[in-house]
């Protein structure tokens, strides 16, 4: 279920240099970098793209995108992943039988690269890849970007994405920005000094 | 101020902050940013790390964290909160959460409970709060920032650890 009605949240929040136009420009915005559908015989490993964060199935419509100040959505991720103790079995078979077939005591490299690729798209075939959902909600307002994960492969992933979609840049807001406007841009030096010898 | 062992300091100083103040009352008034009046406490969990480079750490777990006296011996020792978890309650409204000093930033937390059972109102009611808690934290780290430049503040937090 959406982190948005369940569940505690850590969020990365993000501040846009740009304010969207209106929300029939953030629906087409999203749209184009909507989620796809990985297919198994697909090259790629992994899609990334937008969906609903109520109905994550849904990347055409976002009918949940409206929430008073708040636009709502989702970040999906499909990733397609198999470790080398996974592969290895279903890799040393297929090497078996096209030796026997082919009568061949050594495979030449390129061939071995082919027989690996047709053994990763049969893997790929029979599972499903890893999903990926992490709600996003835009305040409108004051135009700040909550993203809900920490994850640092989340937010770079999800950094990308959103700069393109938007055509904006982000900058991170952290608890301790509001130190700039009271202690400017110097040094602030620690009080631990005063108290403990630190080392 | 993007500098990493700065905010680390900062945020274990704050953390350290947070802890006294809790122990102390815990209340705070925010009215001037509309935000009313606060109780903030440090709960369950702390964890202490020294800041002499003998590479001590330590956990503790207790259900009365600020009662404890072997939380303030072990900072009076020059060991810091690196991490602990806060309650805040504002308006019979409770969030709970982990702050963290390095990065400096909150995680899991728990928000109000909302008692609608309307979604899209749950949705717009969690995300206010979500909102509200940003402003608080914002605000209290303003009074930390503010109030570690008085003169008396070391003086204060010696007096606080029995210094």
């Amino acid at each position: 279920m959406t982190k948005l009605l369940k569940g505690t949240i850590t969020r990365t929040i993000f501040k846009p240099d740009k304010n969207p136009k209106n929300i029939s420009d953030i629906r087409e915005s999203l749209e184009r970098f909507a989620f796809k559908k990985i297919d198994p015989m697909d090259i790629r490993d992994e899609s990334t793209g937008w969906v609903d964060a109520i109905m994550s199935f849904d990347s055409k419509n976002y009918s949940s995108l409206m929430h008073d100040r708040f636009m709502i959505f989702a970040l999906r991720t499909d990733k397609f992943s198999f470790s080398a103790s996974q592969i290895r079995p279903h890799l040393e078979e297929a090497e078996h039988v096209f030796k026997i077939e082919n009568n061949l005591d050594y495979i030449a490299a390129q061939q071995r690269k082919e027989i690996k690729e047709q053994v990763i798209k049969k893997l790929k075939m029979n599972s499903i890849p890893k999903v990926t959902i992490t709600e996003v909600a835009w305040d409108m307002e004051s135009n700040l970007v909550h993203l809900f994960s920490q994850s640092s492969q989340v937010v770079v992933r999800f950094t990308d994405i959103f700069e393109k979609t938007f055509e904006v840049n982000l900058e991170t807001i952290e608890l301790y920005d509001s130190m700039k406007q009271i202690k400017g841009t110097g040094r602030i030096e620690p009080v631990f000094g005063k108290i403990w010898s630190v080392q | 101020m993007k500098n990493n062992q700065e905010a680390a300091y900062m945020g274990q100083e704050f953390l350290l902050w947070l802890y006294w103040k809790s122990c102390e009352d815990g209340t705070f008034s925010l009215e001037n940013l509309g935000l009313g009046e606060i109780n903030i406490s440090v709960e369950e969990v702390i964890d202490l790390v020294s800041i002499k480079g003998d590479g001590y750490s330590e956990t503790i777990k207790s259900t009365e964290i600020m009662e404890l006296d072997s939380v303030r011996e072990s900072i009076r020792l020059g060991r810091l909160p690196s991490l602990a978890k806060i309650r805040i309650i504002s308006n019979h409204l409770e969030w709970f959460f982990q702050l963290k000093a390095s990065p400096f930033k909150m995680s899991s937390v728990k928000l109000p409970l909302t008692g609608e059972k309307d979604e899209a109102e749950m949705i717009s009611q969690r995300l206010d709060s979500l909102t509200k808690l940003d402003l608080i934290m914002k605000a209290l780290f303003n009074t930390f920032m503010l109030e570690r430049e008085e003169e008396g503040f070391v003086k204060n937090i010696k007096i606080f650890l029995g210094m």
